[in-house]
């Protein structure tokens, strides 16, 4: 009851601001004190664009939030703008995600033209989210991952550009963009494995690394597996390294009953996640190949 | 044996994308794939095998419901909703057929191992342990570098705040003040700084030269350049031009931001109220020498643009340093021009023998450092450089007790005593005779080791 009087309080006061840009534009107004029409209606479109948000109308307090921006834009205050669209992005994203990554992108704009990378990585990272759950549109958010990195990079952030990267790595090994996913790894591995915090992690790069070179070639893996070791020596005691010297032992005899004990083995001290499962899986199919495949195509 | 036996159906709603609606049915699991037919036609709709299964997550959907997603290969996602008895029970169940894919056998006989042993399990809390630790560690990483990067925000913060301050000394003093707005109100910046014995700075006083270098300037507009001279002086910058005459100098205080375009191009400026700034644009070859010296001196007002840029990302290719400078960049450059010197010798001929893969220091370089006596001690010393990309120093000394300083070169006053190092640097102990020390110095530029008897 309370909420839909709050939205028609809302609505009121947008017809209001409304009506004064209109006013402003007149050749009089515009002359002694637009710019003040303009300031007043913005803070108009803010309250009420708060007030939808009470009553959960999603939608129409991102466009109220869009109007403000807008008007922000017109009267030179960038950072006012950015966070407005920012805001309007953050309401459009429980509603229209198509609409919130707009907003976002707009907020982007500005901010990137600010100098503030930072900032602008962060909504490239909140769009790429909202590519990767709502609209599912795995390729974009790849992207928007990989400016974000970019940005983090220029900025001098690279635990947050690194984290952007494995993200992307992990989706272009799901997409059978090995080569692309190879490289990330590799990189970050050998970022991480100098720092006194971050090297315990870098056996897990190394092993994802691997992973994916096992995928499309074995002989590959074998050769990863020694410049790993030698690039890395604590990889050598790693319970990973030791899983893929199996693995790729049980492969080159083409021996699926080794090959699962082994993971078998691994998963029942640490379970594997899904990225894991699905990789191991996609090798393990490459030794059932000729015997099992029929099995599978049903 | 039948492999298309159903293992489990469970009624739930399916979320057809290009209609945009939600189709009740029910969702069928065989030991191959996971199939939905709808209720009403009895159509199959979706029917994959579990292998192709690439992800499998809880979400919800409008935020509300709860739905369990499978992203399947060639990435298709498929929404689950309504699901009965419960979401996690199917989410259980569809995942641990998709993971006997990979652990189990085909046709194998069944586990027989029984339960897991001890040692098992407590490697298994271990691995967990470890992994937890790991993440903790990448965390803590993360935030130390978002901390590192709020204090570089306050910095320029700082800095900003130090040109409107000037600025509005300036307008407070009355118009009919004829001098500097300066003196009007004494500056808080006339306290000596921390830590820093006011004597120490007396040896070498306000007006010493620092680095003198010819330089190609502009002023304001590009249209007009002519050739001239930069000096850098401890209390100031002066701009010579090619006859020696002084065109400007800028108060060390009165600066207001460097910008660096490039390794050899730099611009100064102060700003004013009510009158264009004073600007000053330069271009040299020996600038790479100065920027370094600039970073230390202005190191808040520096800025370096989009070519400079380049300088920075040379420089984060060494892991082991971490400070933010240019300087280090630049010396770099520099390094590549410099020529190795002999081992020093002291005054007394006991040989010093510094163990390093370093570039050495040119000579003007060295003319300029010797002349220098020791802020600390006031003893004869000798300064050897030690440049960025430094592997760890092996100082050996004989017989004579010997004082290490470390620092950065331009600012010796700043020194601090006995080789604590001043920017997060390992401390090292004062080396007596025989003794030898260990440090890696990527922040110092320049060691100063003092004779004591």
């Amino acid at each position: 009851m309370d909420n839909a009087g709050k939205e028609r309080e809302a609505v009121q006061l947008m017809a209001e601001a409304e009506k004064r840009v209109k006013a402003s534009h007149s050749f009089l107004r515009g002359l002694f004190g637009g710019n003040t029409r303009i300031e007043e209606a913005c803070e108009m479109y803010t309250r009420a664009a708060n007030m939808f948000k009470m009553a959960k109308n999603w939608s129409a307090a991102g466009n109220a939030f869009c109007q403000a921006a807008k008007l922000h834009m017109q009267l030179q205050s960038k950072h006012d703008s950015a966070t407005s669209f920012v805001d309007a992005g953050n309401a459009y994203k429980k509603a229209d995600p198509q609409e919130a990554i707009n907003c976002l992108n707009a907020a982007i704009d500005i901010y990137t033209d600010m100098g503030r990378f930072t900032i602008a990585a962060k909504h490239h990272i909140t769009i790429a989210e909202i590519y990767e759950t709502e609209l599912v549109d795995i390729e974009k958010a790849i992207a928007h991952y990989e400016q974000s990195a970019d940005y983090y990079k220029g900025e001098e952030s690279n635990s947050s550009a690194n984290k952007c990267l494995l993200k992307v790595a992990a989706y272009a090994a799901q997409l059978e963009q090995y080569q692309k996913a190879i490289e990330i790894y590799e990189q970050v591995g050998a970022n991480t494995m100098d720092n006194p915090l971050l090297k315990y992690s870098a056996k897990d790069y190394f092993f994802k690394a691997a992973l994916c070179h096992f995928i499309v070639d074995e002989l590959n893996a074998k050769l990863a597996l020694e410049k790993y070791e030698e690039m890395f020596p604590a990889f050598t005691d790693s319970r990973e390294c030791k899983l893929l010297k199996k693995l790729l032992e049980a492969h080159e005899e083409q021996n699926s009953e080794a090959y699962t004990e082994a993971v078998k083995e691994f998963d029942s001290i640490s379970r594997l996640d899904q990225w894991l499962t699905t990789m191991l899986l996609r090798i393990k199919k490459s030794i059932q190949g000729d015997g099992e495949g029929d099995g599978d195509l049903k | 044996m039948s492999r298309d036996i159903c293992i489990h159906a469970w009624p739930c709603t399916y979320y057809l994308e290009p209609e945009r609606r939600w189709v009740a049915g029910q969702l069928s699991l065989t030991l191959p794939s996971l199939r939905f037919m709808t209720d009403s036609t009895g159509e199959i709709l979706v029917s994959f095998p579990l292998s192709s299964i690439v992800e499998i997550k809880k979400e919800t959907s409008h935020f509300i419901f709860s739905s369990i997603t499978i992203l399947e290969k060639g990435h298709a996602k498929h929404w689950f909703s309504s699901l009965r008895p419960s979401r996690n029970v199917v989410f259980s169940i569809i995942e641990h057929f998709w993971r006997e894919l990979l652990l189990s056998q085909p046709g194998a006989v069944a586990d027989v191992s029984g339960p897991r042993t001890r040692g098992k399990e407590l490697t298994g809390l271990m691995a967990g342990s470890q992994k937890r630790l790991e993440d903790t560690a990448r965390v803590l990483h993360h935030q130390g570098q978002q901390l590192d990067s709020v204090m570089r925000g306050l910095d320029k913060m700082e800095s900003d705040l130090e040109v409107a301050d000037r600025l509005l000394t300036e307008l407070e003093s009355p118009a009919w003040w004829p001098f500097s707005s300066k003196l009007w109100k004494t500056p808080p910046e006339t306290k000596p700084r921390e830590g820093v014995p006011v004597t120490s700075c007396e040896p070498f006083g306000k007006e010493r030269i620092l680095i003198k270098i010819p330089a190609i300037i502009s002023h304001r507009t590009e249209s007009h350049v002519k050739p001239g001279r930069l000096t850098v002086l401890v209390s100031g910058l002066e701009i010579h031009d090619s006859s020696s005459l002084l065109m400007h100098r800028f108060e060390r205080e009165d600066v207001d931001d460097i910008k660096v375009y490039s390794p050899y191009e730099i611009s100064i400026r102060q700003r004013f109220i009510g009158k264009p700034d004073m600007a000053y644009r330069l271009i040299s070859a020996k600038m790479p020498e100065v920027i370094p010296i600039l970073e230390v001196q202005f190191s808040k007002k520096m800025e370096l643009l989009e070519d400079a840029l380049v300088l920075r990302s040379t420089r984060t290719s060494s892991p082991a340093e971490k400070s933010c400078s240019v300087w280090h960049a630049a010396s770099g450059l520099m390094g590549r021009t410099l020529h190795h010197e002999p081992p020093i010798v002291d005054q007394e001929g006991t040989a010093l023998h510094l163990q390093t893969s370093l570039p050495a220091l040119s000579e003007a370089d060295t003319q300029e450092l010797t002349q220098v006596r020791c802020p600390q001690c006031h003893a004869s010393q000798r300064c050897v450089p030690v440049f960025p990309q430094a592997a760890p120093l092996t100082l050996l000394t004989t017989n004579k007790l010997w004082v290490v300083h470390i620092g950065l070169a331009p600012r010796r006053s700043c020194w601090p005593p006995l080789g604590c190092c001043r920017e997060g640097g390992r401390a090292v102990s004062v080396p007596g005779p025989h003794t030898s020390w260990n440090t890696t110095c990527t922040t110092f530029r320049h060691i100063c080791i003092c004779m004591h008897t």
